[in-house]
């Protein structure tokens, strides 16, 4: 039986499993009862906001923002990289197998993060997420124009993020790199996509997305979006 | 009060009947399960009073007392005893509407 208990997170464990365990003690659970158990177990782990708030683990939304800002500067980096490859291959060699892993890094990037806010976004963010992850799938695959579209979804992904899940300067930075990203785009239209190198201006916005991770990790998530008492609203 | 604070998803109901039975005192895990399957008529899974328990507490809706040997009773707080009446008000109003509009449409 603690077998199944031991599918719940840590912090629940730390709060309930004891107590948990006398009740399956007490009433010898049926295999209804056992389903139920994993159901809830899966109910816990989705819930981003643990049983105690105070042990709320905040390192997987952390750790998903900090990999989200990587995979955003890895995504620049080896565009431009695929973009001076492709010249001499433009169709099978190195170049195309760059430009396809840093879409695909894209999409991690954007899920990583979707999935590190959705529960405190009510909806909409998740979806403006969801749409960058397609958008970048689609550049990834070939269709180099549904990077704008992608770019779309990010900025809606960004502006869900900002403020409810982030400290307010981080936030007021994080609007800042958006302009950044907007920016790098039309200089890279302007040279005729000749000069690649002009994404790198949009690099920032990969380094605030470490940033918003680093404060996760350091302050936790601010109370009043964590605590559902106080904002009474439920993930 | 609002209704969006009993806003719990699958948990709604659930969290529901664990207040009502938590209306007349404080009740450890498996006495709420014993006393909501007898209210209900249907049985309650550990996950799911546990889940419900969580967001009930975590809401400032019930409070866990001393544990005595592996079962810690939980007990309404002020908050979740209001919360309890306010919904018990609303689906009773709601239950006279719809019995006066049956009486109306049989009559």
């Amino acid at each position: 039986m603690s077998a199944l208990v031991r599918l719940y997170p840590r912090s629940w464990r730390a709060r309930y499993e004891d107590e948990f365990l006398g009740l399956l003690e007490a009433r010898p659970p049926t295999m209804r009862d056992r389903v139920d158990i994993v159901r809830g177990a899966i109910d816990a782990r989705r819930d981003q906001r643990s049983p105690n708030r105070w042990e709320r683990p905040v390192w997987a939304a952390a750790v998903s923002a900090i990999a989200a800002g990587g995979l955003w500067i890895a995504w620049l980096v080896l565009s431009v990289q695929a973009f001076k490859v492709a010249e001499a291959d433009p169709i099978f060699g190195f170049g195309r197998l760059l430009a396809t892993l840093a879409g695909l890094a894209a999409v991690a990037s954007h899920l990583s993060l979707g999935f590190a806010s959705v529960g405190r976004m009510r909806g909409w963010g998740g979806y403006a997420a969801a749409i960058a992850a397609v958008g970048f799938f689609i550049t990834a695959i070939g269709g180099g124009a549904a990077a704008l579209f992608a770019l779309l979804g990010s900025i809606g992904l960004a502006t869900a993020v900002a403020g409810r899940t982030v400290p307010s300067i981080v936030a007021v930075l994080w609007v800042v790199t958006v302009v950044g990203v907007f920016n790098a785009f039309a200089a890279l239209v302007r040279t005729q996509w000749t000069d690649p190198s002009v994404m790198y201006q949009a690099i920032p916005f990969g380094i605030v997305w470490v940033l918003v991770g680093l404060t996760i990790g350091l302050l936790g998530m601010p109370s009043a979006v964590a605590d559902g008492a106080s904002t009474g609203s439920e993930g | 009060m609002k209704d969006e604070e009993l806003d719990l998803g699958r948990f709604a109901e659930p969290s529901l009947y664990i207040l009502v039975s938590l209306s007349e005192g404080p009740k450890h895990g498996y006495a709420i399960m014993t006393d909501v399957e007898a209210i209900s008529g249907a049985p309650m899974g550990p996950g799911t009073l546990y889940g419900a328990l969580a967001r009930l507490e975590r809401r400032g809706l019930i409070e866990p007392l001393e544990a005595v040997d592996r079962r810690r009773p939980y007990r309404l707080t002020g908050l979740g005893e209001a919360t309890v009446r306010a919904q018990m008000e609303r689906l009773s109003a709601l239950s006279k509407t719809g019995l006066h509009r049956l009486r109306e449409t049989s009559s």
